[in-house]
């Protein structure tokens, strides 16, 4: 293993053993996307085979090609951008809230070390907290509708966000800090020319999960109170016991939360590279 | 010559809720200007605190610290203190590394950009300006981090070990390097070191500590030639004379 490594290092281009390495090591990394790929395949077909023959009931299970006509259902009765877009404009809004509300109290949190210890105990007990029992509360608080949903969204995901930034802080090296003060920093120096760049890996991650939260927050807001969007769609087909609407929801929020997954991860290497 | 350090009748006690220790008692000691003196002591005696005691980091007990007859109440650019591991940051280049003490006093009393570039060439970092810190070996870290310490243009350098982190070899050299370094840039240095020989190869004179609660045992002015550089002093007859003599007190 550290021999591979040494090679791979190696900017020397040509030796026979490294190009068999490289080789080796791109057939690898094929043969993996590509049964990455066959068991996407199959799995459909397999679904679409069971419902065609009737292993289970195609009313419970639905299936791909009925999960595609009602896709397009949906496009033509127009009615498909309006719950995506709903759905995708409340997940943004709650994501983009939650990381500034959540960064911002993380940085007061990290800067009055006093507050930090009073409050701690009391984090604790909101990061456990199952946000959905706050659901009724939040109705009769901010109203039904989307500030509802966002707001639900937000609280799934600023205190978690709090945390992670918050540890990530309290994680930089104390002579690091040392270091800058016996050069005369000030604190708001010491967190822009340290705290913020030694932490941004542990930012990124913690947009990351946070994402993945907002999506939550915001399908629970949903089933709480709404018109439109995926979590309706899914309440909605549940209710009238209409499975292939409530798989093409569930399909398409795959679909999204990948994309947006997928947004980030290059968002995370512009700025591994720029730091 | 004119003092630059004056250490007077200082105590220290670190307080914690399980008990206090008393770390420094009723030590007094003086240093001139260009001097470069090495503290030594048994492991826990006291040494990093007095040091951090002279950046301004850290209160005494009692006593007062005069850096150029003022006396210390606060960090000061006057000092510049490297810690026993490099702690560059590894986000930013070398360049960018040495800079950080300028950008955070907005350039006012610090090295020009040419010298400190002439530093960096001199020290055998030339052509590594833009690599990030794991690119390089550990003495040119350590050399880094000296170059770093010395773009704020300090009167008084503090050394916490330094070299510890170093394998031999490249400890000796680094030795080299960092006492013609400090010598030609004619600074006043306090070198905290546990090696007995670093301490007689580097400095003019040696502070003996004794355990804790550290206070001094006994100091030691060496009389070396002059023009010796540490590797030279190796084999120079005074070396062994002295190295008996700091083995006995650190009995
Ligand atoms: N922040 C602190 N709080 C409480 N006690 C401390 C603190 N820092 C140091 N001490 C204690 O003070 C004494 C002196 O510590 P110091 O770090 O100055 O020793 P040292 O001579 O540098 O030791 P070493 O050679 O191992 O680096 C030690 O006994 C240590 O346990
Ligand atoms: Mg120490």
């Amino acid at each position: 293993m550290k021999k591979t490594i040494k090679i791979k290092k190696n900017k020397f281009e040509g030796s026979a053993e490294h190009r068999y390495y490289i080789q080796k090591e791109h057939t690898k990394t094929f043969l993996i996307h590509l049964a990455r790929i066959l068991l996407l395949i199959a799995f459909i077909g397999i679904w679409e085979l069971a419902a065609y023959l009737e292993w289970a009931d195609p009313f419970i299970i639905s299936s791909p090609s009925r999960i595609v006509k009602q896709t397009i259902e949906l496009y033509n009765n127009g009615s498909l951008f309006t719950h995506i877009s709903t759905t995708l404009n409340e997940t943004l809004l709650a994501f983009l809230l939650s990381t500034v509300i959540g960064a911002v109290i993380a940085v007061i949190l990290y800067m009055v070390t006093p507050l930090r210890k009073i409050l701690e105990p009391y984090i604790v007990i909101l990061n456990s907290l199952p946000k959905i029992a706050l659901g009724p509360l939040i109705i009769i608080w901010v109203g039904i509708g989307t500030k509802a949903i966002v707001t639900m969204g937000i609280l799934i995901c600023v205190v978690i966000t709090t945390i992670n930034l918050l540890n990530g802080y309290l994680g930089v090296s104390d002579e690091k800090i040392m270091l800058l003060k016996s050069m005369g920093a000030n604190r708001f120096q010491i967190l822009n020319k340290l705290i913020f760049p030694a932490t941004l890996p542990n930012f990124v991650s913690t947009l990351k999960i946070n994402l993945g939260m907002a999506w939550v927050g915001v399908i629970m807001g949903e089933y709480l109170s709404s018109q439109a969007g995926l979590g309706y769609l899914l309440v909605y087909g549940g209710q009238i016991f209409k499975l292939d609407l409530v798989m093409t929801a569930i399909v398409i929020l795959c679909i999204l939360s990948a994309i947006m997954y997928g947004i980030i991860s290059i968002f995370e290497r512009i700025v591994m590279k720029k730091r | 010559m004119s003092k630059i350090l004056e250490f007077k009748n200082i105590c220290l006690t670190y307080q914690t809720l399980k008990s206090e220790t008393q770390a420094i008692k009723n030590t007094t000691f003086s240093i001139d200007q260009g001097e470069f003196v090495s503290i030594v002591g048994p492991s826990g005696c006291g040494k990093t605190t007095v040091l951090t005691m002279i950046s301004g980091l850290l209160k005494p007990s009692s006593g007062e610290i005069l850096i150029d007859g003022e006396k210390v109440t606060k960090v000061s650019t006057n000092v510049g203190y490297m810690l026993q591991r490099d702690n560059l940051f590894e986000w930013l280049t070398v360049n960018q590394n040495i800079m950080i003490g300028p950008k955070i006093n907005h350039k006012k009393n610090c090295l020009s950009k040419e010298k400190l570039k002439e530093l960096v060439n001199k020290y055998g970092l030339a052509g590594f300006e833009k690599s990030k810190p794991n690119e390089l070996s550990g003495g040119m870290r350590q050399r880094v981090s000296l170059i770093r310490t010395l773009a704020l243009n300090p009167k008084l350098l503090l050394l916490d070990e330094p070299f510890s982190a170093l394998d031999y070899q490249t400890r000796l050299s680094v030795q080299n390097d960092i006492h013609s370094i400090i010598r030609s840039e004619n600074k006043t240095a306090i070198l905290v070191t546990h090696d007995i020989s670093e301490a007689i190869v580097m400095s003019d004179k040696i502070i003996v500590l004794t355990k804790r609660p550290g206070t001094i045992k006994q100091i030691i002015n060496l009389d070396f030639d002059k023009s010796l550089t540490p590797l030279e002093r190796r084999s120079d007859p005074l070396f062994n004379k002295y190295f008996e003599e700091l083995w006995r007190e650190l009995q």
